[in-house]
C-alpha cells in the first residue's frame, strides 16, 4: 500500500520531470488550425509531445524574457519577419543549425546569423475588382498612391503588422521619405477610414465601396474556400495582381521560428521545425492555410497555382524586420490610422 | 486591556486586507515607476500634433494621442446614456408592474452578458454589412465621397456605442433590479398614497435609493467600456486601449504604453471619483432588513404592450438577433468539424472560471466584511487600492504580472515554480486582482442594506465576527452573492488578453479558440463554434445559478 502511495506521490511530483525527455514547448503566435494538425502528425510520428503556448508574438517575447533562463519555451513561432528579429535583437534566441533545414529552406528564407528560419510564404498583394479595373490598370504599390486612385482605395489599419512589414520593405528599399510619401499619399486616396480585417477589405471592394486593397494571398484562399456562399461569391469578383514585377518585385514575408536562448530540449525543437520544412507539412500549410511553400514552385495546391508565378523582393527578410519601428512611425505621421 | 484584545480580534481580518492591496497595488506602482522614466522616442510623434512631417505637406491634423482620448470618450459618453436608460427603464417596468410573463423578460434581459463584445460586434458586422454598403454607395451617389467617409466614421461610432451598451448594459440593469426588489413596499405604497403619480415615485423615491446600486452597476460598464480591445480594433475605433496596444506592439515602447494607460487611469479615476460623489454621504438601509418586497402594480394594456416591445426589443438587439447569427454561422461549419476536442475546452474554460470565481467571491466578503467591522478611513483606503485592478489595462496588468511572475520562476523554490508554471495559478491570481471589483462592488451593496444592528445584536449574543458573518450575513447577502457569481463566471468564461499573456501551455479556452479562428484566421463560420459553445454554457451557468437560489429562497 505504501510503494504504491509513494509511487503515486513520485508521479505527482515528478510528472513533468519525466515527461521532459521527450516533449518540444511552443510559443506560438500562429493560432491557424493547420498548425495543430500537424502537431499531432509530430507526435505520432516521434513520440514528442508538443505543448503549446499561444499569445500575441510580443506577449510571448516579453514572457519568454521575464522567464529568463528557467523558461520551458523551446521554439518561439511568429506569423511575420519582423517579430522574429525582435525576438533576436532582445536576445531570447540562439544559433542553430541543421543540414536538413539548410536543404529545405531557401537562403534568402532564413536568417544570415542562423537564429531564425521561415516556415511559410505569405504575398502581400493587391486585390481589385474585376469589373471595375482593367488587367494591367494596376501593376504596382506605387500606383495606389496615385491621384487616379482618388476614393478607390480601402486599406486595413496600420497596427496591422503586414502593413508595417510592406511599408518596412519601402523604408528599406527607398528610405524613409519615399515611405512616408507613399503611406500619405495612399491615406489620401482611401475611400474610408481603415477598419476591419483583409477579409473585410475584399468584402467591401467587392460591394464596389472601392476598387482595390492590399491584401495576403491565403485570405484570398480562405475566402474562396469559405463556408459562407456570401465569401465566396466575393472572391468570384476579385482578380489579384503581383505588384512591382517590372521592379523590385511583390513584397513577402514568411512565417518562421528561432529557437529560444534557453531552450531545454533543442534538438527536438531542430527536429519539429525539420518536421515543419519538409514535403508534407508544407503540402498541408498549403492545402489548409492556402499559404505559399517555402519552395513556391512546388505548390500543390490549384488555386496557388491558378495565380501564377511572381518574382518576390530579394530583399533580405532581416533588412525588413529592422526597419519595423521606422515604418511605424512613418504611418504614424501619415495619419494612417 | 480592552482595545488590545480588540485590536487582536480585529487583526487577521487587517492582515488579509493588506495583502491583498498590496498584491493589487503593484501594478499601479510598476506604471508609477515606469512614468518616471524619460520618454521613449515615438511619445513625442504620440502626443504632439503631426504637422509638416517632412516639410512638404502643409497639415496639421490633432495628435494621435488627442485623436485616442476623443475616442475613449466618446464611447463611454455614449454608452453611459444607453446603458443607464435601457438598464434602469427595464428595471423599473420589470420591479413596478406585476403581470404575466414577467420572468421571462427578467431573463431575456440578462442574456446579453453570454455573448462576448467582440463575438458580438464579429455577428453584427455580418448582418449589418450589406446595408451599411448600400447606405455607403447611396450617400456616395446622391451626395459626395466625402460624405460616404463620413458617414463611415458616424456608422462605425454609432455601431459601438450600441454594441458596447447592448453588451454592458445588464451590470445596471442586475444591479438596478436588486435595488429596486429589496426596496421596502413601504416606500413605494406611501408615496402612491399620498399621492404622486408613478412616475414622480420613481424620479424622487425609488430612483434615489436605488441610486448607489445602479451607479455602482453603471462604474462596472464604463470601466469595461475603456478596457474594451477587440470590438473596437474590429470596428476600427481608436481609444486609449487600442492606443496602449499599438505602442506596446507595433512602436515596441511599453514605456509609452504605460503612459497611455496612465493617462487611461487617470480618466478611470475621476469615473470612481465620481461615482463616490455621485453615492453621495447618505446611508441607505431598509429600516428591516427583510422588508416586505414590492409586490407590484398592474399595468394597463398600452402599457403593458409599451414594456413587453421595450423589453422584448433591447433582448432581441443585444441577445436573440446575434445569437441567431452566431447558430447561423457555427451550422455553416459544423458538419465540416469534429466535435470531440470541444469538450475539452468546455471543461478547463469552465473549471478555470469556476475556481477563479470562487476565489473571488471569497476575497470579496473578505474586504466588505472588513471595511464593515473596522469602518477607519485607512481600512477604506486600502479596501479602494485593493480594487483597482479593474481599472488597470489588462495588458499592462498582464506585462506587470508577468515580470511578477518571471520573478517567481527565477526563483530556486522548485515549490514555487511548479505551482507557477505548470498550473494555472498564476493566471487565477490575476483574474483575482482584474476582477476583484466584479465581485466587491455587490457583495459591498448587499452588506450595506443589513442594518449594522443586526452586527450588534449577534455581538451581543456572544457570536464571534466570523460566526456572525456566517450565520447572520450571509444568508441575507444570498441575492447579492448571486449577482456576484453570475457576473463573475461569465466575465472570466471571456476573459481574453490575461488568459493569452499567462496561460500555462496547452491552456485553450473558448475564448481563445474563438479569438485564433476570428482574429487569426478570419474564418467566422469556423469560429462561430467555440463562440457558440460559449455562449451557451455562459447560459447554463446563468440558469444553474439562478435555479439553484431560487429553490434556495423558496
Amino acid at each position: 500500500m505504501r510503494l504504491i502511495l509513494n509511487k503515486i506521490l513520485a508521479c505527482l511530483l515528478l510528472g513533468s520531470s519525466l515527461q521532459a525527455a521527450e516533449e518540444v514547448t511552443i510559443y506560438s503566435y500562429r493560432h491557424y488550425e493547420a498548425d495543430e494538425k500537424l502537431y499531432k502528425q509530430f507526435t505520432a510520428e516521434t513520440g514528442i509531445k508538443v505543448n503549446t503556448v499561444k499569445a500575441k508574438a510580443d506577449a510571448l517575447i516579453t514572457r519568454i524574457q521575464k522567464e529568463g533562463d528557467k523558461s520551458p519555451a523551446d521554439l518561439f513561432i511568429a506569423a511575420d519577419v519582423g517579430r522574429l528579429v525582435k525576438a533576436q535583437e532582445e536576445g531570447i534566441l540562439q544559433t542553430f543549425s541543421s543540414d536538413k533545414l539548410k536543404q529545405q529552406v531557401p537562403s534568402e528564407l532564413r536568417d544570415t546569423n542562423d537564429f531564425w528560419t521561415g516556415i511559410t510564404v505569405r504575398a502581400r498583394v493587391i486585390a481589385y475588382a474585376k469589373d471595375r479595373v482593367k488587367a494591367g490598370e494596376i501593376t504596382s504599390y506605387a500606383d495606389l498612391a496615385k491621384p487616379a486612385w482618388k476614393g478607390r482605395v480601402v486599406a486595413r489599419s496600420s497596427s496591422n503588422i503586414y502593413n508595417q512589414s510592406l511599408l518596412a520593405s519601402f523604408v528599406a528599399n527607398q528610405g524613409e521619405v519615399k515611405a512616408f510619401q507613399w503611406a500619405h499619399a495612399v491615406k489620401n486616396n482611401m475611400a474610408r477610414e481603415p477598419e476591419g480585417s483583409d477579409r473585410d477589405q475584399m468584402r467591401a471592394v467587392a460591394a464596389g465601396i472601392a476598387d482595390a486593397c492590399i491584401v495576403n494571398t491565403y485570405y484570398v484562399g480562405l475566402l474562396a474556400n469559405s463556408q459562407e456562399e456570401k465569401d465566396r461569391e466575393v472572391a468570384k469578383k476579385i482578380a489579384i495582381c503581383f505588384p512591382d514585377q517590372e521592379g523590385t518585385g511583390t513584397h513577402i514575408n514568411i512565417s518562421g521560428a528561432g529557437v529560444c536562448k534557453h531552450a531545454p530540449n533543442k534538438e527536438n525543437a531542430i527536429k519539429l521545425l525539420e518536421f515543419l520544412t519538409s514535403t508534407k507539412a508544407q503540402d498541408t500549410f498549403t492545402s489548409t492555410n492556402y499559404e505559399y511553400p517555402l519552395v513556391r514552385e512546388t505548390t500543390t495546391s490549384e488555386l496557388l497555382k491558378s495565380w501564377g508565378t511572381f518574382k518576390s523582393d530579394p530583399i533580405k527578410l532581416d533588412e525588413i524586420g529592422k526597419h519595423r519601428k521606422a515604418a511605424a512611425k512613418a504611418f504614424l505621421k501619415a495619419g494612417w490610422k | 486591556m480592552l482595545p488590545i484584545i480588540h485590536k487582536l480580534r480585529t487583526f487577521p481580518w487587517v492582515l488579509s486586507l493588506f495583502i491583498i492591496a498590496c498584491l493589487a497595488a503593484s501594478p499601479l506602482y510598476f506604471i508609477v515607476k515606469e512614468v518616471q522614466q524619460p520618454p521613449q522616442e515615438m511619445w513625442e510623434i504620440l502626443a504632439e500634433e503631426i504637422s509638416n512631417p517632412y516639410n512638404e505637406i502643409g497639415e496639421s491634423t490633432p495628435s494621435p494621442l488627442q485623436g485616442y482620448i476623443k475616442g475613449s470618450l466618446i464611447m463611454l459618453a455614449g454608452v453611459t446614456v444607453l446603458t443607464l436608460l435601457i438598464g434602469v427603464g427595464s428595471a423599473w417596468f420589470l420591479s413596478v408592474f406585476k403581470f404575466k410573463g414577467q420572468g421571462l423578460l427578467s431573463t431575456l434581459l440578462t442574456l446579453p452578458m453570454a455573448i462576448p463584445t467582440y463575438v458580438m460586434v464579429v455577428m453584427y458586422n455580418e448582418l449589418l454589412e450589406a446595408p451599411k454598403f448600400s447606405l455607403f454607395l447611396w450617400i456616395r451617389e446622391s451626395y459626395s465621397p466625402a460624405l460616404a467617409a463620413d458617414f463611415a466614421i458616424y456608422w462605425k461610432f454609432t455601431l459601438g456605442i450600441l454594441i458596447l451598451s447592448f453588451s454592458f448594459y445588464p451590470y445596471v440593469f442586475l444591479a438596478a433590479r436588486m435595488a429596486f426588489k429589496r426596496q421596502s413596499s413601504a416606500y413605494i405604497e406611501c408615496s402612491r398614497i399620498l399621492g404622486r403619480s408613478l412616475s414622480s415615485t420613481f424620479f424622487k423615491i425609488s430612483l434615489p435609493l436605488a441610486r448607489p446600486a445602479i451607479i455602482a452597476g453603471l462604474t462596472l460598464a464604463l470601466l469595461e467600456t475603456m478596457n474594451e480591445f477587440g470590438a473596437m480594433k474590429i470596428l476600427g475605433i481608436e481609444t486609449l486601449t487600442t492606443g496602449i496596444f499599438s505602442a506596446w506592439l507595433d512602436f515596441d515602447e511599453l514605456n509609452s504604453a504605460v503612459r497611455i494607460s496612465a493617462i487611461m487611469m487617470l480618466i478611470i479615476f475621476i469615473i470612481l471619483i465620481a461615482e463616490r460623489f455621485m453615492r453621495g454621504r447618505k446611508k441607505f438601509q431598509s429600516h428591516r432588513s427583510s422588508a416586505t418586497e414590492f409586490k407590484g402594480l398592474k399595468p394597463g394594456k398600452l402599457t403593458e404592450i409599451f414594456i413587453w416591445l421595450f423589453c422584448l426589443g433591447v433582448g432581441c438587439l443585444g441577445f436573440t438577433l446575434p445569437f441567431y447569427k452566431l447558430v447561423q454561422q457555427a451550422f455553416l461549419a459544423l458538419p465540416h468539424r469534429d466535435l470531440q476536442p470541444y469538450l475539452d475546452l468546455i471543461i478547463n474554460s469552465s473549471w478555470l472560471a469556476l475556481r477563479a470565481t470562487f476565489i473571488i467571491i471569497i476575497l470579496s466578503i473578505l474586504l466588505a466584511y472588513t471595511a464593515r467591522i473596522l469602518p477607519r478611513w485607512w481600512v477604506y483606503f486600502a479596501t479602494k487600492i485593493s480594487l483597482l485592478g479593474y481599472a488597470i489595462p489588462g495588458a499592462i496588468l498582464g506585462v506587470v504580472l508577468l515580470s511578477v511572475k518571471g520573478n517567481l520562476h527565477q526563483s530556486t523554490d522548485e515549490f514555487a515554480q511548479w505551482i507557477f508554471h505548470t498550473t494555472v495559478t498564476g493566471l487565477i491570481i490575476a483574474y483575482a486582482i482584474r476582477f476583484l471589483t466584479v465581485g466587491y462592488n455587490p457583495v459591498e451593496a448587499g452588506f450595506k442594506k443589513i442594518n449594522p444592528h443586526l452586527d450588534e445584536a449577534s455581538q451581543s449574543l456572544g457570536r464571534s465576527r466570523l460566526s456572525t458573518l456566517y450565520k447572520i450575513h450571509l444568508p441575507l447577502l444570498r441575492h447579492s452573492l448571486l449577482a456576484a457569481i453570475i457576473i463573475l463566471f461569465v466575465d472570466i468564461l471571456k476573459e481574453l488578453p490575461l488568459t493569452l499573456i499567462l496561460g500555462p501551455s496547452n491552456n485553450d479556452t473558448l475564448a481563445t479558440k474563438t479569438y485564433g479562428l476570428f482574429a487569426a484566421e478570419e474564418r467566422i463560420p469556423e469560429g462561430s463554434i467555440p463562440a457558440l459553445i460559449l455562449v451557451v454554457t455562459s447560459l447554463l451557468g446563468l440558469f444553474i445559478i439562478t435555479s439553484l437560489v431560487s429553490k434556495k429562497s423558496t
